[in-house]
């Protein structure tokens, strides 16, 4: 991991800056944008630029997972970070990147959602934790977390933007041109938040729920695990505040769920498997005491 | 409590998940047997009981008395508060996060957990990242959890976008 104490304020600026454009992107999408729509913020960001290093995504991941955590703690239970990682990284071994540094972890927070870094992270809040049922629905959903690490949906997305010279030159007229300081910069990093706030593409999504189910399969689980999910997150009430961000970031789970039905019909639905219910169980009842 | 009640108690509220009501969103056809023989006809909007899920069927119980199995997919459960939805008596648990119910009445839109607003305000966390390197699970170690459930891997193929 870089130490940044030996670098100069601006390269710090200027990589938090870009890794928070990343966070924006991780967690409330990646949709394309027309800078003509923008205004004045969309003209600074037109003329930054810092592009996205080919071979960075373990970096970029590691910058990203830490601002990830800074705003959200993980959770103090070694157990049963443990227990989460055991799952996932079975899960990560069926996918086409098992050999990336996986690591899961359950974050502090009562909100429902889970969240993925490039290069192997993956985050699940305790709030979903407590409203799964099984081990499936927990490989379930950190399968679709490891999809969107393996398919780069993130990373893609910061290069794309990158390409669209939206990045790192904002910073630059700020602390260079302009003399301004961090605040400029995280004027401009809100004002981009709010334009990314709306999620990663749908169809990035919907792929990660195909991804999802198909490594849980493999990994012998029982592949309707993350479907029954989706089920379980469509009988909560929209309105509960707990999903505000999931379902600002995500397609609603009746349109997710219609979308992986009919991906899985007539393939996965041949294959039965495990639900480790009661291993599950076990865990959760650890919490309850 | 003894452990053993508490996870008793757990068990029955996941598998009460199941046992719910919920009614039929599409005309569907009821089956004795998850994709086995017809029984009969359901229309929109019949009121059912959901048993159990069994992969991408659900057994339900019908106002009448008659069981039999719907796919997944023709099922919507009734809506439910939030914190109806969670684990058995973990609701203390959830609610004991770092934020105080002061915190959470000061976030914008009544959000409770982690947006967009503490994203901006993070300072990232690098002692906390190092922490995940310690609950990391090797690949062994992973294989092995996953036999003594008995899971084993298999070929499956990816799915197309339709």
């Amino acid at each position: 991991m870089r130490d940044y104490s030996k670098y100069p304020s601006f390269q710090y600026s200027s990589l938090r800056f870009f890794v928070l454009m990343l966070m924006a992107t991780s967690l409330v999408g990646c949709n394309t944008i027309d800078l003509n729509q923008l205004g004045s913020i969309g003209e600074s960001l037109q003329q930054a630029f810092v592009p996205a290093d080919a071979d960075d995504e373990k970096e970029i991941g590691d910058e990203a997972a830490a601002v990830l955590l800074g705003a959200a703690p993980v959770l103090k239970d070694a157990e049963l970070q443990k227990y989460v990682n055991r799952v996932g990284m079975w899960v990560a071994l069926q996918s086409d990147r098992p050999d990336l540094p996986w690591r899961f972890a359950v974050l502090d927070d009562p909100d429902i959602n889970a969240f993925a870094a490039p290069g192997g992270y993956v985050f699940i809040t305790k709030g979903l934790l407590a409203r799964l049922h099984s081990e499936a629905e927990l490989a379930g959903v950190l399968g679709h977390e490891v999809g969107h690490v393996v398919a780069k949906h993130h990373l893609n997305a910061i290069r794309k933007q990158a390409r669209t010279r939206l990045v790192g030159m904002a910073a630059t007229q700020a602390m260079e041109q302009k003399g301004h300081d961090s605040e400029q910069i995280a004027a401009l990093v809100s004002g981009a938040k709010t334009i990314y706030g709306k999620g990663l593409d749908r169809k990035d999504e919907y792929h990660a729920d195909r991804l999802g189910v198909v490594y849980a399969a493999r990994a012998g689980y029982d592949p309707y695990a993350l479907p029954a999910v989706l089920q379980t997150l469509d009988r909560i009430n929209p309105n509960s505040s707990e999903l505000s961000l999931l379902f600002k970031t995500h397609p609603q789970p009746a349109d997710r769920l219609e979308k992986l039905d009919g991906a899985m019909r007539g393939t996965l639905d041949k294959f039965k498997g495990l639900t480790g219910e009661k291993r599950f169980t076990a865990q959760l009842a650890r919490l309850a005491r | 409590m003894p452990r053993c009640i508490l996870v008793l108690i757990l068990m029955c509220s996941a598998a009460a998940y199941a046992a719910d009501s919920g009614s039929i969103i599409e005309s569907t056809s009821l089956h004795v047997t998850p994709n086995g023989q017809v029984r009969g006809q359901l229309s929109q909007n019949t009121l059912i009981q959901v048993l159990q899920r069994d992969g991408a069927w659900y057994e339900v119980k019908l106002p009448d008395g008659r069981r039999g199995y719907v796919p997944l997919r023709s099922v919507k459960f009734g809506e439910e508060k939030a914190s109806d939805s969670v684990f058995g008596g973990l609701w203390s648990w959830l609610n004991s996060s770092r934020r105080s119910q002061d915190d959470m009445s000061s976030s914008t839109a009544g959000i409770r957990g982690f947006d967009e607003k503490e994203l901006d305000a993070s300072e990232p966390d690098y002692d906390a990242l190092k922490e995940l390197t310690g609950w990391a699970a090797g690949a062994d170690s992973a294989r092995k959890y996953a036999a003594a459930l008995p899971l084993s891997a298999r070929t499956v193929k990816e799915l197309d976008d339709k």
